[in-house]
């Protein structure tokens, strides 16, 4: 090696032996398009830079699952960037307490006038406001600096939701000096520069990011709102086919493949050349939809034939070989129990869907269009397949459609697909808070277009209710009306499976599906 | 030289008849980018307008075609919302990767078709010919996305001989100092003997993935090509003369058989540099192929619009490079792409 | 034509157009039936070439599938056969004007990456057979054109033709008369090479996605579908079908060479 290593100019290195037991290796289907959490068309894979690389007020606790498999725990909220909070009595006003000691990556002080700007931010910019509103915060008057570490939020009304908005992806604490040198009168909120840049003081540092290849992440040292990372660098790259990710982790060569299809999931496991941390995703659910703003699907016998007349378990096996929590069988018609999504109650029973199917006065079927998108093809296209056969049993005659990404989306908004498969995610685990965003309003994320009068009205109060036991009848009504009236069959919640090598510990599932990198360790 | 300024100035009309028939295909696509990009459970109608207005996507078509028309005059070909880069930065990042992968793919096919298809004309009929021919046509007849696979299966998977094939270099290793932007020379320039092997090792099963591609038709080219010259007067002259066979074959009839190769060459590069969206996907390879595809995927008209634009020049180029080069083999030649 | 991979390429083309027209009645299942009981089995004595991941059968799948691709590759090449040989034919015969647009046309048209053109125009006009058909068509068109331009352009001033003109004939009638059918020969060995080439530019659209709608069988498709299965260890879904596209499109190759040889004077030398 004399020869490379003698010669003028800067030959490629290698990383050494030692530093590799401390470097850790992802692969990953797509990267970052953005740093910025409130930028517009960001995509998931931002958050796994912006979760690790910056640092939030709060953050959900932590729990272990039967198998042991650490989660996020929404039932608790601790600090982050806030070593303490109090909540005021009426639940209005909560009070944060800021570490005095966290410093951003440019070793400056975080103060409360940082943590106001960036909260400003979020209410300034349509996305984060977007997100923002759904725990009341619409002002930046709501957000009060009382000293150099201490800032008041404040809400017009008590809001559940107001301290998991704190601690979910998007308010990150911005290093508002370091930002606002970088702001200009036609963007206040430099969201030209935070797209490419991290003014952060998250565990991360971005040492480099060559965009839609990698990302190379060092440990900042002095990071103060939790353990040390386990990890010093981080190499995080891009490889869009699944086999190469599952091939290069198999060899030994990468640590850790993000976002594997189920069906390697479950052969890496069995032949353990690898170990597959497979947590079914909270929040995270497959389901068919049907547009009951127009028939035949506006009828809900015809929607209730078609949830009776689906082979649930063939799908389950063929489509995600078994990874995940079903949403179908269960009880039918009531709650059971307050959490949602939980299984509708509906199982595969061709005599009552072809019995329902003539009670709505189509003995003889119908025909219609099955649409789902390209990305989700792997699981879409045995999933349509199979019901294609099965609603030929019943006379509905299915023609499939795939359409190419981006495209199914359009088409929802409008309410031009009659019949599809798609896949959403709700952060917070409240059952009003599914509704309001996947059974209820104009936007496509109403994906079945439902309109009930009852159903609406229950939306609206379960949003502020103090009242527990008023919030818990009215959610069985909600649950029992989503059973009976099914805009969209949910199917199931699809396991999140990653491959990581044997020595790789401290895996923690976090509820926006990205890798937590601060509790990774090699063993 | 006249010729060389008016082949240029004829450029110009087929550039823009490009950059128009992109624009309105990128809009025929059935699908909202402002929709699409509102990709949060919480955007509402509200959002999505905002989104729209900022994308400049509310206003007319011919606006906005006039608008990126006077953006491509001052040299600017938009922001690439997928990558989150301005698209010329994209560009003149990636666009190296796919010219050194295609390149040293056409070397390889260059290297191994050309004596194939001597060999074969010489022997004519025989076992040698017939066998030339079976494996060059059994090479294109695989999609280059199966034979990858199998290669990185076999190589790779099984065998370990094979680096890892994903990208361009060890990914623990630091890239060389960009000068030309091709691994294989900025590593000799800087006089990084390891990194060169490193990154050689890498391209090896792309490039023959591709290079796989271009064998029979180029084969099969020189063949009839020599065919051609062999069987013509001044070689048998040449024969009669009693020079020796290494000689007439290399100095004469190779030299007469090349009019026809160097323009098939020139087909196939640009071939090769349109086709190699599929390969770049299966080796991870950073190239402006997969580049495209995910921003067509993606509803990002900009990044889909320049990448079109930037090869289309680049057909032109070797188009014009071909046509000066058969001029310099065969004066005569001049006269028929003049006329 | 009379080599031995001649003839083997023409008994291939044959066993393809037997599977094309009586496939149906060969295969010993349903080649959409779907039966999860019996996924992903590999090779026996009841599934010849195993079953895919929804318990369907490889090998009835795999003949199947002849029909649709056949018909594909020969309705893309036709499209782009016929309209080119016109156009360009009277490009070459009549020039000027109409010559001069029509070049511009094909400049524009081959300056294009040509895989990404048939990408955005199936993305344009639609997930369906006919869309791929369509991108195809098109993608191919300007090399018609420019060959029947070149035919047609040596052709026009020959003796038969003047003599035409100087009895009398229109010129459409010299065209379809005189100018085509001289020329086809030329165009049609462009046409059986192109076959093959349709044949994976629709598998190769079909491995991002794009092209044929499910259930319908086709190989490129099924290979793309099946290449997820290899690294568990399921090659036979993938491959099987991989094997059958790999001969129809050698088969086609070797034909489309076999025809050149035929057509083409310098190599009949």
């Amino acid at each position: 090696m004399g020869l490379a290593g003698g010669m003028a100019g800067a030959p490629m290195r290698w990383a050494q032996a030692q530093t590799r037991a401390e470097s850790l290796r992802v692969l990953s289907e797509a990267g970052p398009n953005s740093f910025d959490p409130s930028g517009i068309g960001v995509n998931r894979n931002a958050i796994q830079l912006h979760w690790n690389t910056y640092d939030r007020l709060l953050r959900f606790g932590t729990r272990a699952g039967p198998d042991g498999t650490l989660s996020y725990d929404y039932s608790t909220i601790e600090g982050e960037l806030a070593e303490r909070f109090e909540v005021s009595g009426d639940r209005t006003a909560i009070t944060l307490h800021l570490r005095r000691d966290a410093t951003f990556h440019d070793g400056s002080p975080v103060t409360a006038a940082d943590v106001k700007w960036s909260l400003d931010r979020m209410v300034g910019m349509p996305i984060g406001r977007a997100q923002f509103a759904t725990g009341s915060m619409t002002d930046p008057a709501q957000f009060v600096v009382l000293d150099a570490h201490t800032i008041r939020v404040t809400t017009p009304r008590p809001d559940r939701f107001t301290l998991p908005n704190l601690a979910a992806a998007h308010p990150v604490i911005f290093n508002a000096r370091l930002a606002r040198a970088h702001a200009t009168p036609d963007d206040p909120w430099a969201s030209d520069w935070l797209r490419t840049n991290v003014a952060g003081g998250g565990a991360f540092r971005l040492d480099h990011h060559v965009p839609g290849q990698s990302l190379t992440l060092s440990r900042f040292d002095g990071w103060k709102s939790g353990a040390l990372p386990g990890f010093r660098r981080v190499l995080w790259q891009v490889v869009p086919n699944a086999q190469s990710r599952r091939a290069s982790l198999e060899r030994g060569d990468a640590d850790i493949a993000q976002d594997l299809p189920p069906q390697d999931a479950v052969s890496m496991a069995r032949e353990g050349r690898a170990k597959v941390a497979g947590v079914p995703m909270a929040g995270t659910f497959q389901f068919i939809g049907m547009n009951s703003t127009r028939p035949p699907f506006d009828n809900v016998l015809v929607r209730q034939a078609v949830a009776w007349a689906l082979p649930y378990r063939q799908m389950f096996e063929a489509a995600l070989f078994g990874r995940g929590q079903p949403l179908f069988g269960g009880r039918p018609g009531e709650a059971d129990g307050l959490q949602f999504p939980q299984p509708l109650g509906y199982d595969t029973d061709p005599a009552k869907a072809k019995a329902l199917l003539a009670a709505a006065g189509l003995a003889d079927g119908f025909d219609t269009t099955f649409s789902f998108e390209l990305s989700l093809a792997p699981v879409a296209e045995p999933v349509a397949l199979l019901v294609q056969e099965a609603l030929g049993v019943i006379g509905i005659r299915v023609t499939i459609d795939k359409v190419p990404g981006g495209q199914l989306g359009t088409l929802l908004e409008k309410k031009a697909v009659p019949f599809f498969f798609e896949a959403s995610t709700a952060y917070f685990a409240a059952p009003d808070y599914f509704f309001r965003i996947f059974y209820h309003g104009p936007t496509r994320w109403n994906f079945g277009g439902y309109d009930n009068a009852e159903f609406g009205a229950l939306v609206q109060k379960t949003r502020f209710e103090t009242d527990d036991a008023a919030y818990e009848a009215d959610v069985r009504r909600m649950i029992a009306l989503a059973k009976r009236d099914v805009p969209i069959i949910l199917l199931w919640q699809p396991a999140l499976d990653t491959g990581m090598r044997a020595d790789i510990g401290g895996y923690k599932y976090q509820f926006h599906r990205q890798l937590e990198l601060r509790t990774l360790k090699r063993a | 030289m006249s010729l060389l300024a008016r082949r240029l100035f004829g450029v110009v009309p087929t550039l823009l008849g490009v950059v128009v028939v992109t624009f309105v295909l990128t809009r025929l696509l059935p699908g909202d980018p402002a929709a699409f990009f509102a990709n949060s459970p919480t955007a509402d109608a509200a959002t999505i307008a905002a989104i729209r207005q900022k994308l400049g996507l509310d206003l007319p078509l011919w606006q906005q075609f006039l608008l990126y028309l006077g953006a491509l005059l001052r040299g600017d070909l938009g922001q690439s919302i997928v990558t989150g880069q301005p698209v010329a930065a994209d560009l003149l990042r990636l666009l190296p990767a796919s010219a050194e992968l295609t390149l040293a793919a056409f070397a390889m096919a260059v290297l191994v078709a050309v004596p194939l298809g001597m060999a074969a004309a010489l022997r004519r009929g025989s076992l040698p010919d017939h066998l030339c021919r079976l494996l060059g046509t059994a090479g294109v007849s695989l999609p280059t996305f199966v034979s990858g696979l199998l290669l990185i299966h076999l190589f790779y998977y099984r065998f370990g001989i094979a680096p890892e094939p994903i990208g361009r270099i060890d990914p623990f290793a630091i890239p060389p100092p960009a000068m030309t932007g091709f691994f294989l020379a900025d590593t000799l320039l800087a006089g990084d003997l390891r990194g060169f092997a490193a990154a050689a090792r890498q391209i090896v099963l792309p490039a023959v993935t591709m290079a796989l591609f271009a064998i029979a038709p180029l084969a099969r080219v020189t063949r009839a090509s020599m065919l051609g010259v062999l069987g013509s007067d001044f070689i048998r002259a040449a024969r009669a003369n009693g020079l020796r066979r290494r000689k007439i074959v290399l100095s004469y009839a190779l030299r007469n058989a090349l009019l026809p190769i160097v323009t098939t060459l020139g087909m196939i590069f640009s071939g090769m540099l349109g086709a190699n969206v599929l390969v770049e996907r299966v080796f991870a390879w950073p190239g402006v192929g997969s580049y495209a595809l995910d921003a067509l995927v993606g509803l990002d008209y900009a990044p889909v619009q320049g990448f079109v634009l930037v090869m289309a020049g680049l057909f032109i180029g070797v188009n014009l490079l071909v046509d000066l080069a058969c001029a310099a083999i065969d004066p005569r030649a001049r006269l028929l792409s003049d006329a | 034509m009379g080599s031995p991979l001649n003839l083997a390429a023409v008994a291939m083309l044959a066993v393809l157009l037997g599977c094309a027209a009586a496939g149906p009645w060969l295969v010993s299942h349903d080649p959409i039936a779907t039966n999860t009981a019996m996924a992903l089995r590999p090779p026996s004595a009841a599934h010849w070439f195993g079953t895919d991941q929804l318990g369907r059968d490889v090998f009835s799948r795999v003949v199947a599938a002849a029909r649709l691709d056949l018909a594909i590759a020969f309705a893309a090449v036709s499209l782009s056969l016929v309209p080119g040989a016109v156009l360009g034919a009277a490009m070459g015969y009549f020039r000027g004007r109409l010559d001069a647009i029509g070049g511009r046309a094909t400049d524009v048209l081959m300056a294009f990456p040509l895989f990404v053109l048939a990408m955005a125009m199936v993305a344009a006009l639609g997930n369906s057979v006919s869309s791929v058909v369509c991108a195809t068509a098109v993608i191919n068109l300007p090399f018609y054109i420019r060959l029947a331009r070149a035919e047609a352009a040596i052709r026009r001033d020959l003796g038969y033709i003047e003599a035409a003109r100087a009895g009398g004939s229109s010129h459409a009638r010299i065209l379809r008369v005189f100018v085509l059918p001289n020329i086809m020969p030329a165009l049609v060995v462009q046409a059986s090479v192109n076959l093959g080439w349709a044949v994976l530019n629709t598998a190769g659209l079909s491995f991002i996605g794009l092209g044929v709608r499910a259930p319908a069988p086709e190989w490129g498709i099924m290979v793309a579908e099946g290449a997820q299965f290899v690294l568990s260890g399921r090659w036979w879904i993938a491959g099987f079908p991989g094997l059958a596209l790999m001969l129809a499109v050698l088969c086609f190759n070797l034909l489309g060479d076999a025809l050149r040889d035929v057509a083409d004077p310098r190599a009949r030398v």
